[in-house]
């Protein structure tokens, strides 16, 4: 409709750069670490010394960013298990995190992280005040990582932007 | 003409196209008026914006149609709404198709469009009373 042009040649959400099998493998650690090692295990790798064949390649720059939204799930998780009147409400949101997890996780070469049941017990009852306020941080994490990332990532993560955006508007 | 400007382009085309439909979702947008109105406001915004941009960088920038063909016949609020959400999608779509192509101040362009037409999209569907309000990949045509 409305006769525009519309270039469907390079959606960005392609992976258009190698995912070495370095990558993959370390990420396969890293997964079956956990998501609460894993920011030691980003540190550890950067104390690898000069660039060699056996150097531990860098952590992917976008793993915290995958490791953030994890905790936003869990964060509704939390919120619907300590309210369930809000779950209607909530679950659709909750299952664009998901979403958003396979897809990064996917981008990465990694296999999705699983929702972490023990931070749900854990955390504090959010309320809807609280997620509009995480949304509104994440929203901004990810502008940033859009706008400071790698152009065949900017259309999966420019998207993750405007959906953390479009849920501040539905929590409203 | 750059990829960058080749996309700028299309969103502007773009946006010529949804301020045309928005004159159709202002005349049956009943009491979701306001809210259609300030939607209207803001792609004029980025009409205004963008061509003042390209035509700083000396690109030819496309002119509006007379008429554009609507998706569907409009004759009520809810076709209304309908419509409202429909132009929120494609022009998320082209400027989301804008990010991979663009740097710096232009991503930044791009993104903030593709934000404001998401934002504008939930607004809509809650207007509508439609469920899910929201999408997990705005601007994504092709699932997955």
């Amino acid at each position: 409709m409305f006769t525009v042009r519309v270039r469907m040649a390079a959606d960005g959400s392609s992976r258009a750069a190698p995912t070495s099998r370095r990558a993959v493998l370390a990420a396969a650690g890293w997964a079956t670490t956990g998501l609460a090692t894993a920011a030691l295990g980003g540190l550890a790798g950067c104390d690898s010394g000069g660039p060699g064949p056996d150097a531990t390649p860098p952590p992917d720059p976008l793993l915290p960013f995958l490791t953030a939204t994890v905790a936003l799930a869990d964060q509704y998780d939390a919120a619907i298990a300590a309210e369930s009147s809000l779950s209607a409400r909530l679950t659709p949101l909750r299952d664009d995190h998901r979403a958003h997890v396979r897809a990064l996780a996917r981008e990465i070469g990694i296999s999705p992280p699983s929702p972490s049941a023990s931070a749900s017990a854990e955390s504090a009852p959010s309320t809807v005040q609280k997620l509009l306020a995480a949304e509104k941080d994440a929203q901004k994490d990810a502008e940033k990582a859009c706008l400071e990332g790698p152009s065949y990532r900017a259309a999966l993560l420019g998207s993750i932007a405007a959906c953390r955006a479009s849920h501040q508007e539905a929590l409203r | 003409m750059t990829a960058a400007d080749d996309r700028l382009a299309a969103a502007l085309e773009a946006e010529h196209a949804a301020i045309f439909g928005y004159g159709v979702v202002g005349a049956h947008a009943g009491g979701d008026v306001a809210l259609a109105q300030a939607a209207e406001l803001a792609h004029r915004g980025r009409r205004d914006a963008l061509i003042v941009r390209l035509t700083s960088k000396g690109v030819a920038v496309p002119a509006a149609q007379a008429v554009y063909a609507l998706p569907f016949p409009v004759t009520d609020q809810a076709g209304a709404l309908k419509l409202a959400q429909t132009l929120e999608d494609r022009c998320a779509a082209i400027w989301r198709l804008a990010l991979p192509d663009t740097t710096g101040d232009e991503r930044k362009v791009a993104l903030d469009a593709l934000i404001d037409c998401a934002t504008r999209g939930t607004a809509f569907r809650k207007a509508a009373g439609t469920t899910p309000s929201t999408t997990a990949f705005p601007g994504q045509l092709s699932s997955g």
